[in-house]
């Protein structure tokens, strides 16, 4: 079976630990509770008939990327990287922040730009987000919801597994 | 402290753990202050603990002279490790050879309150983000609004200006054709009055649009306030009334007139103009006389304006209801532009075969 890590990053409070949840245990819920450090889980999923392991790192979040221990990124095959759509502060600097990621991450890591909380907006706020934004997403999500969140991070595994072979 | 026998590596009881590993992650050795480890199936340790599955590449590669590998706050939902810790990773080397040393430390409790803090300052700095955020769009809406307000403000201006010089354009000319209208008809051949009916008509149109258009000019932004001398107005009205209808008109000045007044002079040149040509039309044998005072209070003065005409309407002329309905329309358009520049109109007698007299009262301001 092949294992690979993943690592959520992102600012805090734009929903990794609820991405975490949502992904590993199908729950959310609406309270906020704030990582401390790391939190380490896995799931095993199929794709095209090979089982895949993906180790998810949930990452304490940051204001800024430089903040979070270069040795979490270590060995780390994806990097997604979450903000929140009602919050500009979470991606307004978000052309940093991968650019910072592309160099301390594996340089053969895949990373994804998830906007997340979906349902806390309409299309004209998404629209308005798409036209400031620095760097395009690559999925909207709703952890709540779980719009799009088993998609993200089975196109991540086969990314991942496309890349290994 | 104490030493593990098989091993010699000391450690902290109940706060921290060495896990000693081979490079297959097979336990070899461990001290089970936190974790019982006999309990667990001999299999790789990776096996049931996922953080170690995710690391253990870049562990294995580490050598004895290698620096330790340290993670701090790790927390692995739902296991049996239900804390929060740190880790370190380093390679040892023993008597037997070169091992994974894999230490945990226990900080649950320092981690806990540290949580508790952090928890604290991002709900306060989501909060103020929010806030901010709000603000702002109250901002924007405001500046919208105020902006919105500003183009209504100078449409207003601009709709005000338009009616208003539509309105100034055509007064002089309505006036003085309402004015020689019933003169003309007298004297007009049959013929000549057909044509004269329709354009009396076509004076009643353009009467009425006039009308309309003072309903979206409103009375304040009539008053185009210009400097001007009360006495030259009306000595000039009369002059022209001379000149245009062949009649003199008396003027009566008071002792006492302010030389100089601020307001609509040109407003107060159609409101006389109009009444001074309709009274023309009463009666052939009618004098005129145009009568104005003042009375001053601080910086106002209160203008006051008599037009009278002595004869009142002729009663061998035959009048229709059309000339009653012009008479009142005039009457109607002066008495509502006197209103519009602050001021009122009051007809002392307009009954018929008796003498008018119009008394207008406006405010002004010394220049």
């Amino acid at each position: 079976m092949i294992s690979k890590k993943i690592i959520l990053t992102g600012s805090f409070g734009v929903g990794k630990t609820s991405l975490f949840n949502q992904f590993i245990y199908n729950r959310f819920d609406d309270k906020y509770l704030t990582t401390i450090g790391v939190k380490v889980n896995k799931k095993v999923i199929e794709i095209d008939g090979k089982e895949l392991s993906l180790l998810i790192w949930d990452i304490a979040g940051e204001v800024s990327q430089d903040k979070v221990p270069n040795s979490y990124f270590l060995g780390a095959s994806g990097i997604v990287f979450v903000f929140d759509l009602t919050r500009p502060s979470t991606y307004k600097n978000i052309a940093n922040e991968i650019k910072y990621l592309q160099e301390i991450g594996d340089p053969n890591s895949i990373i994804k730009v998830v906007a997340n909380k979906s349902d806390l907006v309409d299309e004209e706020k998404i629209n308005e987000v798409a036209a400031e934004i620095q760097r395009p997403w690559d999925v909207i999500t709703s952890a709540k919801t779980g719009e799009n969140v088993q998609e993200l991070f089975r196109e991540l595994g086969r990314e991942l597994i496309d890349a290994a072979e | 402290m104490q030493q593990n026998e098989k091993t010699g590596i000391r450690h902290l009881s109940k706060f921290s753990q060495f896990f000693l590993l081979d490079d297959r992650a097979q336990l070899l050795a461990s001290c089970d202050s936190i974790v019982a480890t006999q309990h667990l199936p001999q299999r790789p340790v990776t096996d049931w603990f996922p953080f170690l599955e995710s690391i253990f590449q870049q562990v294995k590669s580490l050598q004895v002279d290698t620096a330790e590998i340290h993670f701090q706050k790790i927390t692995i939902p739902h296991h049996q490790l239900p804390g929060i810790y740190d880790f370190s990773f380093r390679r040892i080397q023993l008597r037997e050879g070169a091992f994974l040393l894999w230490r945990i430390f226990d900080y649950t409790a320092l981690y806990e309150d540290l949580q508790h803090y952090q928890q604290r300052r991002n709900e306060l700095e989501i909060h103020r983000e929010m806030l901010e955020l709000r603000q702002r769009q109250m901002r924007s809406r405001r500046d919208l609004n105020d902006g919105f307000n500003l183009v209504l403000e100078n449409f207003n201006h601009l709709q005000i200006a338009y009616f208003n010089h539509l309105r100034r354009a055509l007064q002089s000319p309505v006036n003085m054709l309402d004015g020689f209208r019933p003169e003309v008809t007298l004297q007009a051949a049959n013929a000549t009055q057909y044509y004269i009916q329709h354009l009396s008509q076509l004076l009643q149109h353009l009467q009425s649009a006039m009308a309309e258009w003072q309903s979206y000019a409103p009375a304040t932004a009539l008053v185009e306030a210009s400097h001007f001398s009360p006495a030259a107005l009306v000595q000039q009205l009369g002059i022209n009334f001379r000149e245009q209808l062949g009649q003199p008109l008396a003027i009566q000045f008071a002792s006492v007139l302010p030389e100089r007044l601020q307001g609509d002079q040109g407003g107060l040149w159609q409101i006389l103009a109009m009444l001074l040509y309709s009274a023309a039309a009463y009666h052939p044998d009618s004098s005129f006389e145009l009568e104005i005072r003042a009375q001053v209070a601080g910086e106002v003065a209160h203008l006051t304006v008599i037009v009278r005409e002595s004869l009142g309407r002729e009663q061998s002329k035959a009048r229709s209801d059309q000339d009653d309905l012009q008479l009142v329309t005039r009457l109607s358009l002066a008495r509502q532009m006197v209103e519009w520049q602050g001021g009122q109109i009051r007809v002392s007698n307009d009954a018929k075969q008796l003498a008018i007299a119009i008394e207008l009262n406006l405010n002004y301001r010394f220049a």
